[in-house]
């Protein structure tokens, strides 16, 4: 039997073993343990990054999709700006041409260097430019998208031509312009067809109001005058029976009455159709005497003003206005039911303005315009044809139950006089 | 460690002893011989080390190729000290002589695989400090062929921290699996090895004066270890070829 010593060194001899097998075995366990769980991180990692990459890969396939697709559609894109007959360029925000299509340098006669980083504004003719700059301006601070305008593009040799504009704003996120594209468009022939458009219009006016003075003239002149000498020998026949008994002098006086309606109207007829107080007396001599036959005929209220007016205007002016006013009263009395009407005449510095208010039952201008379409005659279109002609602008504006109101807008300084 | 030499080479010196004692210390080695199936067992367990380093000896690294020198020739050795043994001759000097060989094979080997850290700085100035050392042990202080010197769990010590340090290095091992490094089986196996050795050295003067039994067991169980550390190292020679 081994003795206790022995036994106790046995004892040390297997729990020494036993430590160093466990160190060994723990250092092992925990090296492979380690590495198992960094191993298992790396590769949830590695499946994360895989994931990605493929996310990576699906949307860098996408971008070059969305990449080719771009470039295609730049190309024609460019393609179509280069072929189109019209004029492209862009503009950066402080209006400088950053891109022009070849149709631009060949119509404007510039080359592209000589265009490309200059001011856009050097291509409106000098009449147009401050008006164009102001175009650019003013969308630009209202925010917005598209505008358009019409000016003279003067070339670099040769004659201005008149080109329509018609400008996209693009903005970034934070509202301010990135560039401006726009499209110039040639309206020369336009505006030669609208020239003949206006003169045509002005010749009809023009043999139309001939036509009313002529018809006037012999209304005047003509059968009032036989109507007078009717009624100057009626008038002697009934003094030849002072007492009046005879039937027959009763029956002359009666048909002497009535020829003196007849004379009044004929006198009324030739007033409108031609007034000669207008010719005599100026614009505002006939306003006055419309609007006391208007007060007399209605008995609706009238408050004049007369502002700056203290020479006589052109004739085409004063007739069209003249006109315009009477059509709107015509219009007051037919439809309105006013109680009450304004009118204001005033000369400013570049306009004549006319302005006509009642306080009627008004109308809506919607369904009007819509009437308007089917039934032709009503007197606004006949307003702005002349209004028109003399290059103005007539604004109506109307609610149901609030009255109406109309302006007339016409320059006078320039069109009145160079056109007539 | 492939050789068993703890064991033996202690048995041998417990022979002596026991010789010395009148003994007839061949009868006797051959009668309790017969009981110790662990050191036969430890024995194959080098072979089965040689055949895995010769299995896989086309993979084998500069570091692979020493140790598998370095098994082969623990191997013969203790075949060596076992044939001795067996014809009652001392075979204590084949290994104090065989200690300063190890050590430098196997601090060698640690050094390639740690050659960029201080562990390495140790290492080399380690293997010839250790090599004087036993030196001056072996020849001046004590009779290699008769008495155990201090060298044996000096260098077990050294190679159990260098295996340690090595292990803790592989913790941080990136890319691919310890279970395919061999540096990783052959630390495990150093550590298990040397860790025996350790104890029994330290032991041994109470072992050599302990009862025949009491050896036995003693030894059953390192060799028990041993084999253990065999099959593991053998698992670091496997593994390359697995990888491969």
């Amino acid at each position: 039997m081994p003795s206790s010593e022995d036994i106790e060194l046995l004892r040390a001899v297997i729990l020494g073993a036993i430590v160093f097998l466990a160190l060994g075995g723990a250092l092992v366990a925990s090296v492979v343990f380690n590495q198992r769980r960094r191993i298992a991180s790396q590769r949830k990692t590695l499946d994360e990054l895989a994931q990605k990459e493929q996310a990576l890969t699906a949307e860098v396939s996408e971008r070059k999709q969305i990449e080719v697709a771009l470039r295609e559609s730049q190309l024609q894109y460019r393609n179509l700006v280069e072929n189109i007959s019209e004029m492209y360029c862009i503009l950066d925000p402080q209006y400088n041409v950053t891109y022009g299509s070849p149709n631009l340098f060949t119509r404007t006669g510039y080359h592209e260097t000589q265009l490309i980083g200059t001011l856009f504004f050097r291509l409106p003719d000098h009449r147009d430019r401050q008006r164009v700059l102001h175009v650019f301006e003013e969308s630009t601070r209202k925010k917005t998208v598209d505008t358009t305008c019409e000016f003279r593009l003067q070339p670099k040799n040769g004659l201005a031509f008149w080109v329509e504009q018609t400008t996209r704003i693009e903005r970034d996120e934070t509202g301010n312009v990135v560039e401006y594209r726009s499209l110039l468009r040639d309206i020369t022939e336009r505006k030669r067809a609208e020239e003949v458009f206006r003169n045509l219009s002005s010749r009809i006016i023009e043999a139309q109001e001939n036509e009313r003075r002529r018809v006037a003239r012999d209304l005047h002149d003509g059968i009032n005058q036989i109507l007078s000498s009717i009624q100057f020998r009626l008038k002697s026949a009934e003094e030849k029976d002072s007492t009046r008994k005879n039937p027959l002098v009763r029956e002359i006086g009666e048909a002497r009455g009535l020829l003196e309606e007849a004379i009044q109207e004929v006198r009324r007829i030739s007033q409108n159709l031609r007034p000669s107080i207008l010719d005599d007396l100026g614009l505002i001599a006939a306003v006055r005497s419309v609007c006391d036959e208007f007060v007399e005929r209605c008995k609706i209220q009238i408050d004049t003003e007369f502002s700056g007016i203290v020479t006589r205007l052109p004739d085409n002016i004063e007739l069209v206005l003249f006109r315009t006013i009477q059509e709107a009263l015509n219009n007051i009395e037919k439809h309105s039911a006013a109680t009450r009407v304004d009118l204001h005449l005033v000369l400013k510095d570049a306009y004549i303005e006319a302005m006509i208010r009642d306080n009627g039952k008004g109308f809506d201008y919607i369904s009007l315009a819509e009437k308007r379409k089917k039934r032709r005659g009503l007197g606004l279109d006949g307003m702005k044809e002349r209004v028109t002609y003399l290059g103005g602008t007539v604004e109506v504006t109307s609610k149901v139950h609030k009255g109406t109101e109309v302006i007339v807008q016409i320059p006078w300084i320039e069109n009145a006089f160079s056109k007539h | 460690m492939a050789r068993d030499k703890s064991s033996l080479a202690t048995y041998f010196k417990n022979f002596e002893y026991i010789g010395n004692r009148n003994f007839q210390g061949k009868q006797h080695f051959g009668e309790r011989l017969s009981l110790f199936i662990f050191p036969y067992l430890s024995l194959f367990s080098q072979l089965v080390v040689v055949g895995s380093s010769a299995y896989a000896v086309r993979n084998l690294t500069r570091e692979t190729r020493v140790l598998a020198i370095y098994f082969a020739v623990s191997f013969v050795l203790t075949v060596i000290q076992l044939l001795l043994a067996l014809n009652g001759i001392n075979n204590l000097w084949i290994y104090q002589f065989f200690c300063p060989v190890q050590f430098v094979l196997l601090a060698f080997v640690f050094f390639r695989w740690n050659e960029n850290s201080f562990v390495g700085i140790f290492i080399r100035y380690s293997v010839p400090t250790f090599v004087l050392a036993w030196c001056v042990s072996a020849f001046l202080v004590a009779n290699p062929a008769a008495t155990l010197t201090y060298a044996d769990p000096i260098s077990a010590v050294v190679l159990i921290l260098v295996s340690s340090y090595t292990l803790v290095r592989l913790d941080r091992l990136e890319g691919s699996s310890v279970l395919d490094v061999p540096a990783f089986w052959i630390s495990a196996a150093t550590i298990a090895y040397f860790g025996g050795t350790l104890v029994f050295s330290a032991l041994s003067i109470s072992l050599l004066r302990a009862s025949i039994q009491t050896m036995q067991i003693a030894w059953s169980t390192q060799s028990v270890v041993s084999i253990l550390a065999n099959l593991v190292y053998a698992g670091g020679f496997l593994c390359l070829r697995r990888k491969t």
